[in-house]
């Protein structure tokens, strides 16, 4: 019995010290002050056909939310308004699903962070000179098109020899450093998006992103398709639209720099630098 | 949506889409043939040309260079406002007579100042004496 009382004894003092803890963090939440911030959404419904493009307000105590502007925008449909409307999925900038113009610069919501400054309201909108589906989304359709336009896979002249799948394609590492600042692209079309030429041709200028990934599989070693690949890009839209303006470059969320792939292919394009051999033979584990 | 999507004994099961209004986009469109590189290299020549002969012919005032002075800039600044018109006057926002009207204004605006250029060149003080002659001004 003696032991009982002691077990209850000890287990009734563990629950006071528990509320007293927690009494203890509630009263230091409610010390500190609320730290309101104002974000102004673009707002449009396709199934409202009357009403216009709007920008809708919402505050937010960011005492009570995540560092980054996807935090605010996920609190937002959470808690305050489950119509809003964004894409999303990987949350730490590997899936460029969440791309959209914040504050003026189109960036990748998850890792860009809150403007702290409450006194300024952050304003969202969705890629600049896209078709709007709903709310954030663009119509990335013609994007994509354009993706699969340039072919963006391995080509080899000579298929019937190399089975694939049989063995592995030579590759040496200064050929492979060629291609460091171009695959780490993950298509988020905030660099298509904030170039005047693709706003204004993007029917047939292809764009900083797209030509990138054209110049990421013209320079790799491996692929013997370059001529072909360079001749589809000769005409005066695909990449001669490019002025340099560098605004691609400058936006970039991943950092890369696709102003400077596009002067490489128009360096290729005019004869001015070659692809140069690769260091390895390629096929040499398929000729075996 | 997600609530219905999720549901497998519903009568009717409607894909995601239906709600969504279709929205008729730009097809990409491959720009139709002719190459391009060939002008480029040229515009590349030319600028890179440009940082020679100003100042040559700035230097050394003559008809010749002047006529070679005129002649660059001319085609310079033609190839310049060329990718301006193809930019911005396009035919799916003016339709397609008014970008041919545009190009072809600029061929004549070019052509005009090419000839008075050179006019100025043959039969006054000359394109690099007069803009020399803009620090020889002093103010009254």
């Amino acid at each position: 019995m003696a032991l009982v009382h002691e077990a209850r004894l000890l287990l009734s003092c563990r629950g006071a010290f528990g509320q007293l803890r927690s009494i203890h963090a509630s009263a230091a939440l409610a010390q500190e002050a609320a730290k309101i911030k104002t974000f102004q959404i673009y707002r449009w419904n396709p199934e409202k056909p009357g009403e216009k493009p709007h920008m809708q307000t919402y505050e937010i105590n960011l005492k009570e939310c995540g560092p980054m502007v996807l935090d605010a925008l996920i609190k937002i449909k959470n808690e305050m308004d489950p119509t809003l409307t964004f894409r999303r999925s990987c949350r730490e900038g590997i899936c460029g699903s969440c791309a959209m113009n914040i504050g003026g610069t189109n960036t990748l919501a998850c890792i860009s962070h809150i403007d702290t400054n409450c006194s300024k309201p952050t304003k969202i909108y969705p890629l600049p000179h896209m078709y709007v589906l709903r709310d954030l989304i663009p119509d990335m359709s013609n994007f994509y098109k354009q993706y699969k336009m340039i072919q963006p896979w391995l080509q080899r002249k000579n298929e019937t020899t190399e089975k694939k799948g049989k063995a592995q394609y030579l590759q040496s590492l200064e050929d492979r450093s060629k291609l460091d600042g171009l695959y780490e692209c993950i298509l988020c079309a905030c660099c298509s998006t904030s170039c005047p030429s693709y706003w204004w041709n993007g029917d047939k200028y292809l764009g900083p992103a797209v030509l990138m990934q054209a110049y990421r599989w013209i320079i790799d070693s491996r692929d013997e398709m370059t001529e072909e690949r360079l001749s589809k890009l000769r005409d005066p839209f695909s990449v001669y639209r490019c002025h340099t303006i560098m605004n691609c470059t400058r936006t970039c969320p991943k950092g890369l720099n696709p102003g400077l792939a596009i002067a490489e292919i128009k360096r290729l394009l005019s004869g001015l630098a070659k692809k140069p051999e690769p260091r390895l033979e390629t096929a040499a584990l398929h000729n075996k | 949506m997600a609530m219905r999507l999720c549901r497998t004994a519903g009568p009717k099961l409607r894909p995601i889409t239906t709600n969504i209004r279709t929205i008729s986009t730009t097809a990409p469109v491959r720009s139709s043939g002719g190459s391009h590189s060939g002008l480029w290299t040229a515009e590349r020549a030319l600028s890179v040309g440009l940082i020679g002969v100003i100042p040559a012919a700035l230097a050394f005032p003559s008809q010749g260079l002047d006529a070679l002075m005129a002649v660059s800039i001319v085609m310079h600044q033609h190839w310049g406002l060329d990718a301006v018109v193809v930019d911005y006057v396009r035919p799916a926002v003016v339709g397609n007579v008014l970008p041919k009207v545009a190009r072809g204004g600029l061929f004549l605006l070019s052509a005009a100042t090419l000839g008075g250029l050179l006019y100025f060149s043959y039969n006054d003080v000359g394109l690099s004496k007069s803009i020399r002659k803009l620090w020889a001004i002093k103010g009254q």
